[in-house]
């Protein structure tokens, strides 16, 4: 079972439904009949013009980006971090670094190609939500990249060149086809689709529900939805 | 458990956008009830009253 994610590094439910959706799959691989789970990541930016670099703390920035007093804006990000806190992350907005995301998904196209796609993404948002380290400059992305195994000199020229920015905009140009608007957004078996940080329970049923409707087939499923509009017909025509 | 439901039909189906490379269809799988979501340079999240409150990114 192959499950595409379309995410960004900057977003707080992002991080978030990936723990939700680790503890679903780990709920879902834990019977023995249940195939394995692949999964696979795209990119999505939210924000493309935020700026590489901003000095300043998070609150600060959504301050005078949403135009609400730093108090207020202080009050969401503790509301996030607390339900950040429930799924076991440690946001840390006071010392993030808040930036432009486009050159940390080239760095995870870049690990994707050496197999290290999911461990670049953990990195990462550890790095961005957690560690206050920062996911916007080259050198800093070389670091990361390097501290999973990545060659930090391939980083740096990836970078340079932009080599993956096409298979970024790929990415973002597929999640345009399917119709997606916000992230996370998850994608079963290539027609299934789930959107938002859900709970693991409800990763768990949907991944278990597209088992049920692959031994389903198609005549089966039109039988079903010619049932259920017989169905609804009847009750129509009883409560006239 | 949270309630999964399969909502079918053309109208449920996530269409291409203008322009874009012709993709099979998504099914939405949409268990009730709204899960925190972040759109453009906004997040949201249901209030403890049900509703939806902004929270930036």
């Amino acid at each position: 079972m192959k499950v595409d994610v379309w995410s960004d590094i900057a977003c707080p439910w992002c991080y978030i439904g990936k723990r939700k959706f680790e503890a679903g799959v780990a709920a879902f691989d834990a019977s023995d009949d249940t195939p394995a789970v692949e999964v696979e990541y795209h990119s999505f930016e939210l924000s493309p013009d935020t700026p590489v670099d901003f000095e300043g703390t998070e609150a600060e920035f959504l301050s005078g980006h949403k135009g609400m007093p730093v108090e207020q804006a202080q009050q969401m990000l503790d509301h996030v971090a607390g339900i950040a806190a429930s799924v076991g992350l440690s946001y840390d907005f006071e010392r993030m670094h808040h930036t432009n995301t486009v050159k940390a998904h080239q760095v995870i196209h870049l690990a994707k190609q050496h197999g290290k796609q999911l461990e670049m993404v953990e990195r990462l948002f550890t790095a961005y939500f957690e560690r206050g380290e920062h996911v916007g400059q080259d050198e800093s992305l070389a670091d990361l990249g390097a501290s999973i195994g990545l060659d930090r000199d391939e980083v740096l020229a990836t970078l340079r060149d932009d080599a993956q920015l096409a298979a970024v905009r790929a990415d973002q140009e597929q999640a345009r086809a399917y119709g997606i608007n916000g992230v996370p957004f998850f994608v079963v078996d290539g027609e299934y689709g789930v959107s938002g940080a859900q709970d693991p329970q409800a990763f768990e049923q949907v991944l278990r529900q597209v088992v049920a409707l692959r031994e389903t087939t198609p005549e089966e499923i039109a039988e079903q939805q010619q049932r259920a509009a017989d169905d609804a017909a009847a009750d129509a025509a009883v409560t006239r | 458990m949270t309630a999964v439901t399969a909502a079918g039909g053309a109208g449920a189906r996530l269409q291409a956008g203008d322009g874009a490379e012709a993709r099979p269809a998504l099914l939405t799988l949409v268990p009730s009830g709204g899960a925190p979501v972040c759109e453009g340079d906004s997040c949201f999240v249901p209030g403890a009253e049900g509703d939806w409150a902004e929270v930036p990114d």
